[in-house]
């Protein structure tokens, strides 16, 4: 108990444990909507090496077409989600298209450049229509709160967890057992390759657009659901922390995406009960300084070697 | 000079050098009617004001082409290095009552050395990851002023005293300019150009690629830091959100705009995309969006932006295509653009 | 005199041994050619000796001084300059930018008197111009000195970048394939140009070549490298007639 001395005289244990355990679930709910938005990041930059800067402005789209959907159409969560997702897959194809497509042959600058301008656009376009305010989520789960051990975790979290498992479930049943998932791994080791082998490669960039952006989309729904808020802002600071925790778990590489994510939300939530909440953004950028120096391939990526 | 550092066939010594001086001589004769205006009062005391802004423009955007256009470092955090600028020089002011020129200085190299301090480990980065890195980096910096109590945190810094004046910004920008210009035609300016063309060149010709992307990055900060401190002394009053991200992304809209490599380019670029939004004031909430279908506009249709990495002196050859050297650079599509 | 020396160097790259014990002595005025089958390794003792790799083992010395674990730039500078296999010329500066480029480190001038224009920066620039042109005038560029360089035809690029490995001062020259992809013609013209520009600057020079008129009409002594070993060394005679080498090229079924 020495190490614990810190404690003080006459004060139990099972309070700081508890305190621990309880962050851990609040870093894990975090966590898994920074990994649902870095899987998109991760899957787009592994097959055309393009960071998608508008990829948290997508998240945010999803979000609001949530809250649309529930506020003015009625719609049920579920049903709410798909749609967002399925009008987030369709913008991520649409801007490929128009945007990234024709800059595919020039440089990786050029194509980063025109990604801040077209998150920019979508920001600007929003704050315009949606106004800046921030909009109340409509309440579709009464809150309510279980006691494990005095741990507590509520029915949103319970949400967040459930959705997020499932749709990396179906993730990972996409990638490696169907023919398009098959094909976007292989575009991703080699594109040309790929093309010589019959791969219709701009299908499968389409794509991947698609399912990262619905992914995003759901992770815009889900912190709707959490934070009780949304705005057209709210994509910038998570779209940034969700590429971090691209880079954190080895960009490219969809399992480490997720522990990204993870790592990341435990990271924050443990900072901000530490110190004042207003350090947790720059620990983000802390974190990825830091990861790129000391092991720029990410926690599960490998060195690739510059050819001279 | 030598007619710079030009992608593309450069002209004769003689012809670029011509074209320069109408170039320069044009840029001198609308900077001496801006000063009889502003000194006969015949522009008015908000117009000055712009005027200011467009100086501090021109410092920013030029200081980030060296790092971004011509040693091809993609750096995203110049607003950072200006809130670091900015604030040191509001507290070397307020605190210290330093002279102003000195303040200057005083903030142009403690920006210096946090740009060098950032840029030692970040700049082994390459591309989209140096991005990143720096856009982080500013966003630490704002977090950081946000949080200390010197800075006043989010309610800002204020009573900064007003020595900003017209002259004093003018003179700054000038010398930045000349400065500027006189670093990427030297030696150490090829340096520069050699790193964004070939690091691996370069540093096979006996160039110490990380001194020269560190010196760039350092002598960027050190001027955005300068012009930081214009903006402080100009604005009077501070606050984080003068410096966020979307700062960052105006100066390097101004960049790509003109031309990465291209320093005239920086300056009309900086020039116009000032006075334009105040010309159109009444569409101020549309210039976000118009900066950001510019950006993607300009990667689409021409990504080496407005002058590429020429000079406005280089640009006067279009007149002298025909001569006999213009002739073979036709035949063999030597241009290139 | 001991111009460049490596002594048992090994390039592993993860398990791949891509060169095992490499040995090598130059002597001022050598002209020595490293030769071998795709991938036999070549390059990378190219890449090893010039900073480029960082040696697995071994020792590199150039004019006596230890440099494995130097920076490619100080190797450069103490007197050793290579070209590239797949051409890395600054291909959208021009001709003159390109030698004017490599004279940068000889350059006797700092920051502060290049923003001053004081009149060291003015002297060394007029130096520097004029020994640029003069390269130029030696490898017949001169009159495409304001021209991109990736705009020149093949043979002149190659040509562009022995002179601005040369523009960098070397004392010892390597040159990585320095005929690829010239007619017959061109590669005997480059055979003359390379004895005669190592007999004018006084260079000590290393190349990795496939042509073997050009080795052979070249060079003193050859090394041939396969699987990263050394299998033999010798005359060009002696090669010529070494069965081991025969084997290394041709295979098995040849002898």
């Amino acid at each position: 108990m020495a190490a614990l001395a810190f404690l003080g005289e006459g004060e139990d244990v099972a309070p700081v444990i508890q305190e621990i355990l309880q962050q851990l679930v609040n870093g894990i709910s975090l966590g898994s909507i920074y990994a649902l938005v870095a899987l998109g990041y991760t899957m787009v930059y592994g097959i055309i090496k393009l960071i998608n800067f508008a990829h948290g402005d997508i998240y945010m789209i999803g979000a609001f077409t949530g809250y649309f959907a529930i506020k003015i159409f009625h719609l049920p969560f579920l049903p709410a989600l798909v749609v967002a997702m399925v009008v987030a897959a369709c913008l991520g194809i649409l801007i490929e298209r128009l945007a990234y497509r024709p800059l595919r042959n020039s440089t990786r600058i050029a194509a980063l450049i025109t990604a801040i301008g077209v998150s920019f656009l979508i920001q600007n376009v929003a704050l315009l229509i949606w106004q800046p305010n921030p909009r109340a989520f409509p309440d579709v789960f009464p809150f309510r709160s279980y006691d494990l051990w005095g741990v507590y975790i509520d029915n949103r979290q319970l949400l967040i967890l459930g959705v997020s498992v499932l749709l990396m479930i179906v993730l990972h049943y996409v990638v490696h057992y169907t023919n398009i998932g098959r094909a976007m791994r292989a575009v991703a080791l080699d594109d040309d390759a790929a093309r010589l082998m019959g791969i219709d490669v701009d299908k499968v960039i389409s794509f991947t657009f698609a399912i990262g952006s619905a992914l995003a989309a759901a992770g815009g729904v889900l912190v709707g659901v959490y934070y009780n808020r949304i705005d057209p802002m709210m994509g910038t600071m998570p779209g940034l922390k969700a590429f971090v925790a691209a880079v954190l778990g080895g960009i490219g590489i969809i399992p480490g995406a997720m522990l990204g994510g993870l790592v990341m939300g435990v990271a924050e939530v443990m900072v901000v009960a530490l110190t004042e909440s207003t350090w947790k953004d720059a620990v983000a950028f802390a974190i990825l300084i830091i990861i790129l120096l000391v092991r720029p391939a990410g926690i599960m990526g490998r060195r690739v070697r510059e050819k001279v | 000079m030598k007619g710079g550092m030009v992608r593309g066939r450069s002209l004769s010594p003689a012809s670029s050098r011509i074209a320069a001086w109408i170039a320069g001589a044009l840029a001198v004769l609308c900077l001496a009617l801006v000063n009889v205006g502003v000194y006969t009062y015949r522009i008015d005391f908000y117009f000055t004001g712009i005027l200011v802004v467009v100086m501090i423009n021109i410092i920013l955007a030029v200081s980030l082409n060296l790092i971004n256009g011509f040693t091809g470092q993609f750096s995203l955090g110049h607003a950072g290095f200006m809130a670091v600028g900015a604030y040191a020089s509001a507290l070397l002011t307020i605190y210290m009552e330093w002279p102003f020129p000195v303040v200057l200085i005083g903030a142009g190299i403690i920006s210096a050395l946090i740009g060098f301090l950032i840029g030692l480990p970040t700049l082994r980065l390459r591309g989209d990851y140096l991005a990143i890195a720096t856009l982080g980096f500013g966003e630490i910096v704002r977090v950081v002023i946000l949080n200390l109590k010197i800075t006043g945190g989010p309610r800002g810094l204020g009573g900064i005293a007003p020595k900003t004046t017209f002259f004093i910004a003018e003179i700054v920008a000038i010398l930045t300019v000349i400065i500027f210009s006189n670093i990427v035609k030297s030696s150490h300016g090829r340096a520069f150009v050699a790193i964004r063309e070939d690091e691996i060149a370069a540093e096979a010709m006996g160039i110490d690629t990380t001194k020269y992307k560190v010196l760039a990055f350092s002598i960027g900060a050190a001027f955005a830091g300068i012009a930081g401190a214009l903006f402080a002394h100009h604005q009077m009053f501070i606050d984080p959100r003068s410096f966020t991200f979307t700062r960052s992304i105006e100066i390097l809209v101004m960049v790509v705009l003109g031309g990465l490599g291209s320093i005239s380019g920086s300056i009309v670029a900086a020039t116009v995309l000032t006075i334009l939004p105040e010309a159109l004031r009444g569409i101020a909430q549309y210039r976000m969006i118009a900066y950001a279908l510019l950006l993607i506009g300009l990667m689409l249709i021409r990504p080496q932006g407005l002058f590429g990495t020429k000079e406005i002196g280089d640009l006067f050859r279009l007149g002298q295509r025909q001569g006999n050297e213009g002739r073979r650079a036709q035949a063999d599509g030597g241009e290139g653009q | 005199m001991t111009m460049l020396e490596a002594r048992n160097l090994t390039m592993q790259f993860g398990g791949l041994t891509a060169v095992s014990q490499f040995n090598l002595t130059l002597s001022q005025g050598d002209i020595v050619g490293l030769i071998g089958p795709n991938g036999a390794g070549k390059t990378t003792v190219f890449n090893c000796l010039t900073g480029m790799y960082v040696p697995t083992s071994g020792e590199i010395h150039v004019l006596g001084k230890r440099v494995d674990g130097l920076s490619p730039h100080q190797i450069t500078r103490l007197g050793m300059a290579r070209t590239f296999q797949n051409i890395r010329l600054f291909k959208d500066l021009t001709v003159f930018d390109n030698i004017r480029i490599a004279f940068h480190y000889q350059a006797q001038y700092n920051l502060a008197s290049a923003i001053l224009r004081l009149p060291t920066f003015r002297r060394e620039e007029q130096s520097i111009s004029e020994k640029t042109n003069a390269l130029l005038e030696i490898f017949g560029l001169y009159d495409h000195r304001h021209e991109i360089a990736s705009s020149l035809p093949y043979g002149d690029q190659r040509r562009l970048e022995i002179a601005r490995a040369l523009a960098a001062n070397p004392k010892i020259l390597l040159l990585d394939e320095p005929a690829a992809g010239m007619n017959p013609y061109e590669t005997q013209e480059l055979t003359t140009l390379i004895q005669w520009v190592k007999d004018e600057f006084e260079l000590t020079v290393f190349l990795i070549e496939h042509d073997m008129r050009l080795v052979m009409g070249l060079c003193q002594r050859i090394l041939v490298l396969d699987y990263g070993v050394t299998i033999a060394e010798g005359t060009p005679r002696e090669i010529q007639s070494n069965a081991v080498v025969v084997q290394a090229y041709l295979g098995e079924e040849a002898l």
